[in-house]
């Protein structure tokens, strides 16, 4: 694979030039997407553009990744620690196992039996942060016991 | 294999305490039930108690592990979970009294005190909780304002 970064343009553009769109090539695509603050990202055979900021949270199910929104749910190529390590500036969080959160579409927090916290996304959706993942959740919000 | 030891040994920790606590229970309340009603109480714990009360708190352990637990009931709030596994619990002995399993059949009303005690105790237990979560809740939810007024979702490149 040849990587040329050509400097002195205004805006930055990459473009992947390749004999087919493969899974790992949709993948980058996603990646590269992510810091323009857009993913990549499919729903009945379509491929969409998403808007890091409409992201409520994204799971994983049977090893497959999806990302809801307010309205729709749509699938993607990136696994779960990618997108953490992708999109934690942008305000993203591990808050189980299968589930990573925008801080950002919280509406409240409310703390529950066994050190998890209730959370309740902008849109009445209520999540689950585990025990686990609940301490990084405190810790980023500067929450302390 | 990892999932099945992470979800036996807090089951077994769970389960040792609860036969603790029931021949405790069953020793401290028989003593006292036996001098105030003078009725007739062995003052030693009979091998099929301890065997059945083994089996008894196993199942109240696997109760616990459903309602409580981060396996089988993930998305209810405490309040939820403690009445459902109160209920559960109630059914659990009820089944054990009329089987006479683990449960001494002849004191019907330490049974029915004993029951009425806990889930008067579960539900206080829960309310308060209830009260300390929303108050700590309240002190989450002004964190989560000043974090989001302090930092601005990341732009794009």
């Amino acid at each position: 694979m040849k990587i040329e970064i050509v400097e002195g343009y205004e805006n930055t553009e990459v473009i992947i030039r390749c004999s087919t769109a493969t899974q790992d090539i949709r993948k980058l695509e996603s990646l590269l997407q992510s810091f323009a603050n857009k993913l990549s990202c499919t729903k009945d055979g379509a491929t969409y553009l998403v808007d890091v900021q409409d992201i409520l949270y994204f799971e994983s199910v049977d090893k497959n990744t999806f990302l809801y929104t307010a309205s729709e749910v749509y699938e993607l190529q990136l696994k779960l620690y990618e997108i953490e390590e992708v999109l934690s500036d942008a305000g993203f969080i591990r808050s189980a196992k299968s589930q990573v959160i925008n801080i950002y579409k919280i509406a409240s927090l409310c703390p529950d039996f066994g050190g998890r916290i209730e959370v309740t996304m902008m849109g009445g959706e209520r999540l689950v942060v585990s025990r686990q993942y609940a301490k990084l959740l405190k810790q980023r919000l500067g929450i302390k016991n | 294999m990892k999932k099945l030891i992470a979800t036996v040994i807090p089951l077994k920790l769970i389960a040792g305490g609860i036969l603790f606590g029931l021949i405790g229970f069953y020793m401290v309340v028989g003593t006292l039930y036996a001098r105030l009603t003078s009725a007739d109480f062995e003052y030693s714990v009979p091998f099929a108690f301890i065997i059945q009360g083994a089996v008894l708190a196993i199942a109240i352990a696997v109760l616990w592990e459903v309602f409580f637990g981060e396996n089988v009931i993930t998305k209810w709030r405490f309040f939820r979970r403690a009445i459902a596994f109160n209920f559960a619990l109630i059914v659990l002995v009820a089944i054990c009294y009329l089987t006479s399993f683990a449960l001494p059949t002849g004191w019907e009303h330490l049974w029915l005190i004993g029951t009425a005690v806990i889930t008067l105790g579960i539900a206080v237990m829960s309310g308060l909780n209830e009260i300390y979560y929303r108050k700590t809740g309240a002190r989450y939810n002004e964190m989560l304002r000043i974090y989001k007024q302090k930092h601005d979702q990341a732009k794009p490149l």
